[in-house]
């Protein structure tokens, strides 16, 4: 290649940079405008909201600066936002005048719209939006998406579709087959607020779905409302092919406690894997139950693992074995890893 | 020439070029990535409640590590912001690393500590613990305090790793300051993860300095007020939201930031944690986690998040910002080094493929690269070969790529979080992208520098000396370990030498294959390259074998010797590999030990007329030497931690050199030209065996030593054995059958052109006829077109066509007292004849002045003999070879000469050689296009002119002076009574030659009024042939008094090649006789060529090989004798002859 043809390629690409510069700069300070602009309607909207959550909708005094850029669409959009936000953080009266704020202002037909739209996350926004604002009659049109391929849409409608239909909105777990994220799992236990009586039938199909996300999740679900019916079932999950069902299952055996849960917790104990053992002792010593503790003394003296030396130890001390500990720390003869822990469960009481 | 200087910045360009769009293209691609990513961020977090997270009971723990060393001022402050953090499954663990000051006391009052019992749960290797401390009161029942014995940040983030219970680490600087939700924000992504198991994650790192700061957290944001500091918050944009962003997207991403990272517990754990012994310890750990999950074939994620999450202080005095800037490079290396073996692993997927070999070329070449440019744009500066319009467009391009880049983050940052929302700060952001090239980044790159050369100064890495349990100098030890002890030191030091050898020779020969690529685009350049890194790999091997033997001989003997001899034999080397190369390029011949045989004047000349001795080339040379001499004294300070490179690359060459060469080479494409095949040679190892050979020659004790005494086989016709080549002179008359008999004596005039070669004087030949006036010479004279010259230069021209002489050891020229013998001028002087030579150049060059003047020629006429009348050829650098053909022969034609004498005139012409340099360049260049676009020429002689054009243009030139002559001699009345003979002294070997015996390829004429008809002859002939003949046809036709006893190697004229009992035997160059031609033979070295017509094909025929060997031994053996004892026939010969009394005509 020539000099004077790499030359002039050169100059191309310096054109196009320095075009490129000139748009970067124009599309920067654009953007830099609207978000001072931003800030300012964010005053605004705060100031309203406010007037809202003390005063009422009725009495809330007329914002002119407010009632100009409501007919502005992306005022608006921030204005649906500032107030999903606010939603969440009351409740009571606030909680129902921010609704009525959201119908005085026809922000329901906004956010309807916005289902229409083919951008996922517009559509994302419009289902927490209808679900905040408790607009029931969307939620055929939510349903629609639960099926959505993607997952930031089909979780909304998951959300939206049991925190209007309670544990009916959970079916389709069923069908799922997606592992689901902590957070996914997170927001649907937030979005059910009770289980019917009758829940166990459904719940028995998920504790045994090949989906090990789904029979955590069920665990949860179980531990969050003490589902007691569920117990037999749960303790068939101790011995679980994953280590964190049989995890979650320690931990809500331990919720839906009774008399025979540490028994049944102690017999399984030797057949866990250590992650499922260290749960097992942390469970126990919330249990504070004195018949374990030979079982615990086995376990501090034994137990090759640390953290279960540790829960051993914690469990004793809080059983009232602080002497017998104490005593044991001191012997000369003693394991000196023991007596540093049992020194270490002493001294950070 | 194409200097090498123009070469070298061209190459450097370009590669300088190529590195430039590989930048730019990344550029773009981590912009629109990194775009993409925020973007994709923002929309899934819109609408984002962190606050469910604070109330799961399922939500992970976290643990905050904080080192702190010497931050009692502000500590108890950092404590209580970080205590404030929203998040309640935490545990902030502050490690005090051995403070000197009274950060313990302060912490312990303000916290109300009290020092526990604590069962450190974590294995990793660290300081001593001094105390662990926690809080009476429940209010800072999160916060535990170690203290610990300094051991560095690494040392006290690992203390903070085995006591932390957390099931991720939050790794902070305790002088950070944290925004409230930020563990929030961190937690989202590890609450979030599936299949792919998070180990890393990071979030935006922002300015603190002149932040509002009010306890514990920034209320009001400010752009530092130094343009340091501005450039350092407009750096972390790019780096945090674009650069990391995108290779966050990407999955290769290895950097979290040690000011602010979470990690995966487990992981770090499973790890061992920081290392402790580099600087970069934040960077090693990631690569050190993702490489654990590779080796365990799990799947992972490292991110990043845009979310601003942490401020902290960055410097802004120039003195500390070097400093972090040196650690960063020095950590990058350590970092890069300690993983070399993922570097391009596809083991390691994405990782090893992708994102080290990314930072190896960009992050951590990019400040070298940047900063080697800097000094090539010095040194092409001084040496005055910018092209500045070149240099401006790529100055501008490169700032306001660098401006695009810096604002593009800008405006990413805009859509992702409006950190800076005053409108001063915004418009003080763009101005210090403009201003930040010209301040900042040259601190950067310094630094970087400084780093760079600070880690092989102060790093371990390159190998120390292992001394552990052994003393070379301790004399209570046996001899025998001592010698093994110091003998394994030598090896250890000497790997390091072999290496920089090994990769500085390897890196000469590509940059040989690149030169010639330059210089000869029509070059085969895959068979030259493969033959080029074979034959020199080979070299080096076997040198590298004799030069480790020598040095561990050193070495044992005296250590700084050794080095001192190592530094100055490398450099030596690589030098000398370069000139070796440069000089094939221009000359096309291979440099022997002739290099010995010419004289220091010589050689100024021969470099100063190639336009090599320009102030560019010596600035250069100069430059190379002090490179390469720099760069082996540094390696001569390094060592091998173990002696197994030193050994290995010392005993590698052994069975090379037990091997036969001819056993490890392997043949060129049977397509390959001679001069590719030429150029596919080790020019070391050419020149080193040359001189080897040249030396054993020259001590017959060596040579008897080697050789078996032999009896002198004799030919017939040898009168005497100490005199090989005396005998009888009986060389038939073949020219005077062709002449008219004349009255009176003609006279002779012999012109010989620099450089004409059949290639290029013949329509048949591969480059086609550039001679056009010679060829219609040649139609009017009788004509060898199978001429062979008696060497590949010019130095042995003059004594074989005018006496046949043998060569003796480095050509007759070279013998320094001219042994008598008879030659044209003596033998025509003799008869009467006046003798004249004419050369534009300095008679003295090849010694031919000597033996001119042995030859008491009547008019010696060189470059001193000319006047300003005359033009000389154009100058090269200020030095030009002499006077121009035409001018030669303007002088042949008007120097006086006696009436009515006859007179032999030898022209010898120089306007063709190297560097072709003519006048009227313009006319002749217009000549040649002619010549290209006539027709006449097919496709392949037209690549060839194309590919010769300044070589061609001077043999036109040449032919245009000799067009000139003969017109202006056909104006005098001795023309008809003169006979011309024109040959070439050598075929140009700047012109590629197709097969060897092209370099010796001439055509001869003799033209005459006086020919009956002109003949073309088909025989193949030598020079060797001219004399006798030209004799024995004064001989027979004008009664000339010849000697009786001659000692001629050539017989004559010939109609039959089988007439010929000698052979031609043809030096190639002082040193080389390894040319033999006999019958329809040629014998190059060992091999053996058939010839047709002077075309050659390599033939596999042992017998006639044998047989042509033997031949040419025996003459090789008669010119030793003669090189022996440099006399041709006993005296009485000559000066019987001269005794005669020869009537005058």
């Amino acid at each position: 290649m020539s000099l004077h043809i790499l030359f002039i390629i050169l100059l191309g690409i310096l054109t196009i940079v320095a075009f490129l510069i000139v748009a970067v700069l124009l599309l920067s300070f654009s953007k830099f405008k609207s978000n001072l602009h931003e800030q300012l309607w964010g005053r605004i909207i705060a100031e309203k909201i406010a007037h809202t959550v003390i005063e009422g909708v009725k009495n809330t005094p007329e914002n002119t600066l407010f009632e100009q850029r409501i007919q502005n669409v992306r005022f608006k959009n921030l204005f649906l936002e500032k107030l999903v936000e606010a939603e969440r953080k009351f409740t009571g009266s606030a909680n129902v005048e921010l609704k009525l704020l959201y119908k005085n202002y026809h922000l329901d037909q906004v956010s309807l719209k916005k289902l229409s739209q083919k951008k996922n996350h517009l559509i994302g926004g419009a289902i927490q939006e209808l679900t905040s604002m408790q607009v029931e009659e969307a939620l055929p049109r939510i349903n629609t998406f639960l099926n959505h391929p993607s997952p930031m849409i089909y979780q909304e409608a998951q959300y939206a579709s049991v925190h209007f239909k309670g544990f009916e909105g959970l079916f389709f777990l069923s069908v799922h087959h997606a592992a689901m994220s902590d957070w996914h799992q997170l927001k649907l236990l937030l979005s059910i607020k009770e289980l019917p009586e009758n829940a166990m039938t459904q719940m028995k199909i998920w504790l045994e779905s090949s989906n090990f996300s789904v029979t955590i999740f069920t665990l949860r679900l179980i531990r969050k409302f003490k589902f007691l019916p569920a117990e037999e079932h749960v303790k068939t999950l101790l011995n679980h092919s994953s280590t964190r069902v049989r995890t979650e299952t320690v931990r809500t055996l331990h919720a839906l406690e009774n008399s025979k849960t540490n028994t049944i917790l102690i017999e399984s104990y030797s057949d866990q894997p250590v992650e499922v053992q260290r749960e097992i002792m942390k469970m126990l010593l919330l249990s504070k139950d004195a018949r374990c503790t030979d079982f615990f003394k086995t376990e501090l003296l034994n137990h090759p693992d640390i953290p279960i030396k540790i829960s051993a130890a914690e469990s004793l001390l809080s059983l009232g074995h602080k002497e017998e500990l104490c005593r044991y720390a001191n012997d000369r003869a003693a394991n000196l890893d023991i007596k540093n822990i049992i020194n270490h469960v002493i001294k950070k009481k | 020439m194409m200097h090498f200087p123009s070469l070298l910045f061209e190459v450097i360009t370009w590669i300088y070029l190529m590195y430039g769009v590989a930048v730019f293209l990344i550029y773009i691609w981590v912009g629109i990535y990194a775009l993409g990513a925020v973007i994709r961020y923002k929309k899934q977090n819109t609408f984002t409640d962190y606050s469910i997270i604070a109330s799961n009971p399922n939500a992970p723990t976290f643990s905050i590590i904080a080192p702190a060393y010497n931050e009692g001022k502000t500590i108890v402050e950092n404590v209580r912001s970080l205590l404030s953090l929203y998040y309640n499954r935490l545990e902030i663990i502050i490690v005090n690393d051995g403070s000197k000051d009274d950060s313990m006391r302060r912490l312990i009052t303000e916290y109300q500590l009290e020092k526990v019992s604590f069962y450190v749960q974590g294995n990793i290797k660290t300081q001593e613990i001094l105390g662990i401390y926690k809080s009476e009161n429940p209010a800072f029942r999160k916060l535990i305090v170690v203290d610990k014995k300094n051991g560095g940040k690494a040392d006290a983030l690992n203390v903070g790793v085995n006591v932390s219970s957390g099931d991720y680490l939050v790794c902070i600087d305790v002088d950070c300051i944290l925004e409230q939700d930020s563990i929030l924000k961190l937690a989202k992504p590890f609450l979030e993860q599936t299949d792919k198991r998070l180990i890393a994650c990071g979030g935006i790192i922002r300015l603190a300095n002149n932040c509002k700061i009010e306890n514990g957290k920034v209320t009001e944001v400010n752009l530092p007020k130094s343009l340091l500091g501005r450039s350092q918050a407009l750096e972390y944009i790019r780096a945090f939201i674009l650069g990391r962003m995108a290779w966050s997207r990407a999955s290769g991403l290895i950097l979290i930031s040690g000011a602010f990272g979470v990690f995966d517990r487990e992981i770090v754990l499973a790890c061992g944690g920081y290392d402790p012994k580099t600087v970069g310890e934040d960077m090693e750990l990631v690569v050190r986690m993702r490489r654990y999950m590779e080796e365990k074939k799990e799947r992972y994620q490292v991110l990043n998040i845009p979310d601003p999450l942490c401020w902290t202080e960055v410097p802004e005095s120039a003195d500390i910002l070097k400093k972090q800037r040196n650690r960063w490079m020095r950590g990058t290396m350590e970092t890069l080094w300690k993983h070399r073996k993922m570097m391009l692993n596809p083991k390691y997927g994405k990782l090893g493929m992708v994102s080290l070999p990314y930072w190896a070329l960009f992050e951590f070449l990019g400040p070298l690269v940047e900063f080697t440019g800097y000094i090539c744009f010095i040194l092409f500066l001084v040496m005055g070969i910018i092209n500045w319009q070149f240099f401006f467009i790529l100055l501008a391009l490169v700032l306001s790529t660098g401006f695009l880049f810096s604002i593009f983050a800008m405006l990413v940052d805009l859509v992702s979080h409006k950190v800076y929302v005053k409108r001063r700060d915004f418009l003080r952001l763009i101005g210090t992208a403009l201003l930040e090239p010209f301040y900042f980044h040259p601190i950067v790159v310094r630094s970087s520098v400084r780093g760079f050369i600070d880690y092989f100064r102060n790093s371990n890495s390159w190998g120390e000396m292992t001394r552990q349990g052994f003393n070379a100098h301790d004399d209570s030890l046996p001899f025998w370990i001592r010698l093994r002890g110091v003998l394994r030191l030598g090896l250890q030091k000497w790997g390091v030498l072999a290496s920089v050898l090994l990769f500085a020779f390897l890196l000469g020969v590509m940059a040989e294959w690149a030169w010639y690529n330059s210089v000869f685009p029509n070059f085969d350049s895959k068979s030259v390259v493969e033959h080029l890194l074979w034959n020199n790999t080979l070299f080096i091997f076997k040198i590298l074998t004799g030069l480790g033997a020598l040095y561990l001989v050193l070495y044992l003997w005296k250590k700084k010797l050794a080095n001192k001899i190592a530094i100055i034999g490398i450099s030596v080397l690589i030098m000398v590999q370069i000139m070796l190369f440069i000089y094939f390029a221009e000359s096309h011949n291979l440099l022997g030990a002739d290099v010995l045989y010419y004289n220091a004047a010589e050689i100024q000349q021969i470099l100063e007329a190639s336009g090599m001795l320009t102030l560019q080339n010596m600035a250069f040379i100069l430059v190379l030497i002090s490179a390469i001499v720099w760069g082996v004294y540094k390696a001569s300070q390094r060592t091998f931690r173990s002696p197994f490179i030193g050994l290995v690359l010392t005993v590698i060459g052994i069975p090379l050199l037990t091997i036969p060469s001819s056993w490890l080479s392997f043949k060129f494409p049977a397509s390959s030209s001679d001069f590719e095949q030429t150029a596919g040679t080790s020019k070391w190892n050419y020149f080193l065996n040359s001189n080897i050979e040249d030396f054993i020659s020259q001590h017959q004790e060596i040579t008897a030593f080697i050789n078996k005494p032999e009896t002198k086989t004799l030919s017939p016709e040898i009168i005497d054995s100490n005199y090989p080549f005396w005998r009888k002179e009986d060389t038939p008359d073949f020219l005077g059958p062709y002449f008219e008999k004349s009255s009176t004596m003609p006279n002779l005039v012999l012109v010989i052109v620099e450089g004409l070669g059949d290639a290029y004087s013949n329509p048949n030949g591969y480059v086609g006829d550039f001679t056009p006036f010679f060829n219609e010479l040649q139609t009017k004279s009788l004509s060898w077109n199978n001429t062979l010259s008696s060497a590949g230069r010019t130095f042995a021209a003059i004594p074989t066509l005018t006496g046949s002489l043998p060569f003796g050891k480095r050509g007759f020229l070279e013998i320094r007292k001219t042994p008598d013998h008879f030659n044209l001028f003596t033998i025509l002087k003799k008869n009467g004849f006046e003798t004249g030579f004419f050369y534009g150049g300095n008679s003295s060059f090849d010694n031919i002045k000597p033996f001119l003047q042995y030859s008491q020629v009547d008019h010696i006429i060189d470059e001193y003999t000319f006047d300003s009348t005359y033009r000389k050829l154009p100058e090269n650098n200020g030095e030009s070879w002499g006077y121009e053909d035409q001018a030669v022969f303007r002088k042949a034609l008007e120097e006086p000469f006696t009436q009515n004498k006859p007179y032999f005139k030898t022209i010898l012409t120089l306007s063709s050689h190297n560097p072709f340099k003519i006048n009227d360049f313009s006319y002749f260049e217009k000549k040649y296009n002619e010549k290209l676009h006539s027709g006449t020429l097919s496709s392949e002689q037209k690549k060839w002119a194309l590919d010769n054009k300044r070589q061609l243009i001077s043999i036109l030139n040449a032919d245009e002076a000799l067009r000139n002559f003969f017109t202006d001699y056909r104006k005098r009345s001795d023309f008809n009574q003169t006979i011309f003979i024109v040959t070439g002294d050598h075929s140009m070997p700047e012109i590629p030659l197709q097969d060897k015996i092209d370099r010796y390829h001439v055509p001869l004429i003799i033209y005459s009024n006086l020919l009956k008809r002109p003949h073309k002859f088909r025989q193949t002939v030598s020079h060797f042939d001219v004399a006798p003949s030209i004799l024995a046809y004064y001989r027979e036709n004008y009664q000339l008094k010849n000697p009786t006893d001659v000692a001629w190697v050539g017989r004559g004229f010939r109609t039959k090649p089988s007439q010929d009992p000698t052979g031609i035997p043809i030096m190639q160059s002082k040193n080389q006789l390894i040319d033999y031609v006999k019958g329809n033979y040629h014998l190059s070295g060992q091999q053996l060529f058939q010839l047709e017509k002077l075309k050659e094909n390599a033939v596999d025929q042992s017998a006639m090989l044998e047989k042509i060997k033997y031949s040419f031994d025996e003459f090789k053996k008669r010119n030793a004798e003669f090189s022996r004892t440099e006399r041709l026939f006993p005296d009485s010969i000559v000066s019987n002859y001269e005794k005669q009394k020869i009537p005058v005509r």
